[in-house]
């Protein structure tokens, strides 16, 4: 599938969208845009402040979501090239970056997680570090006792 | 530009958050917090503070600012963020490693109780040391920190014993990035045709 289609059909699952490029001083600057597809010529009109110092060049646009518990996380990145137009700015994507949500990504995040985590570990001769269970334990005990007084929902 | 807009009441928007059942202020975080220590207006305080995530970009190798959602958490003492991935998720390590030069914009509000929140926009110096040890100080409070906020985290720990603890070992393996503000920006009610506050630290 064409980026430009992949990328606009995903867009259409989220209510807005977040734009990085970077400014005069090469620092990346991002703000939240709803990206207005142009099938034609296969970019996204995107409304930028002047404020932000944005500058042409590679960019990227990232969309996300979480629900109030901070659960049910999906996203997707585009990188891309943001180019000026008479009346604002346009977004030209050159690749879709698949993110969270749903089984296929979990898998890939757990597996090649792993590989890539031993990768690490072997370039620099490392020992896994020891992930203080008992803390974790702790904390969780804390955080139920604290839900529970706020009337949330805490299992287990 | 430099001059900040006025939000109204900051008291208001302390209740609101305070009284927000989702809120996980205690009597420190309201008197050091991040408004204070960089003399920024409570609301945006209020939105690094309550905020369930943000959006952090970093520098890819050809330039290209690369953005995903992570959690901050904000370090009153040493006035910096800490932000952590796992070493099998490390390619924002990597990027800062190389530029250190970084972005965190903050402009989703679900789950932090707050109505009409600034868009807050903070860039930043970081470095993401080789060194994989927490750091000693707050480790259980920054975990309970995402207990609280991501409450089906407990039970995943819960049914995660033994064997099962195994597999996701690796995602406990984090660096550790330490972002410092040099420069904040934020549009009241995220607005973007309303002029911008900012402070440059």
């Amino acid at each position: 599938m064409k980026v430009w289609r992949q990328v606009a059909r995903e867009l259409t699952r989220y209510d807005s969208a977040v734009l990085s490029a970077r400014d005069g001083d090469g620092y990346p600057v991002a703000v939240r845009c709803k990206p207005t597809p142009d099938p034609k010529r296969e970019l996204f009109r995107v409304r930028v402040p002047d404020a932000l110092g944005v500058e042409s060049g590679p960019a990227w646009l990232l969309c996300h979501f979480h629900d109030e518990q901070f659960w049910g996380l999906r996203s997707f990145g585009a990188r891309g090239q943001l180019e000026p137009a008479d009346d604002g700015w346009l977004f030209r994507p050159t690749a879709y970056v698949p993110g969270m949500g749903g089984i296929v990504a979990m898998v890939r995040l757990f597996v090649g997680g792993r590989r890539r985590a031993n990768r690490y570990l072997g370039a620099r001769h490392l020992q896994p570090p020891d992930v203080r269970w008992d803390l974790v334990k702790e904390a969780k005990a804390r955080a139920k006792a604290r839900l529970a007084r706020n009337g949330q929902r805490a299992t287990k | 530009m430099s001059e900040a807009p006025s939000f109204g009441s900051d008291e208001a928007y302390l209740r609101q958050a305070a009284d927000s059942p989702a809120s996980l202020m205690t009597p420190e975080r309201k008197t050091a917090d991040f408004a204070g220590i960089f003399n920024v207006p409570t609301a945006v305080g209020a939105v690094v503070r309550e905020f369930r995530s943000c959006e952090f970009s970093t520098l890819a190798r050809d330039g290209t600012p690369v953005t995903w959602p992570t959690l901050p958490f904000f370090d009153h003492a040493r006035r910096r963020f800490l932000i952590t991935c796992s070493i099998g998720l490390a390619q924002k390590a990597f990027n800062v490693r190389r530029d250190g030069r970084v972005a965190m914009l903050f402009s989703n509000p679900t789950g932090s109780g707050l109505s009409s929140p600034p868009l807050v926009l903070i860039q930043g110096d970081a470095e993401a040391p080789e060194d994989l040890t927490p750091p000693a100080d707050g480790y259980i409070e920054r975990a309970q920190l995402v207990f609280e906020r991501q409450p089906v985290g407990i039970t995943m720990i819960a049914v995660m014993s033994g064997p099962l603890r195994k597999l996701a070992d690796w995602y406990g393996w984090r660096i550790f990035i330490y972002v410092r503000p040099r420069r904040i920006r934020w549009w009241p009610d995220g607005d973007l045709d309303r002029p911008c506050g900012e402070v440059v630290t």
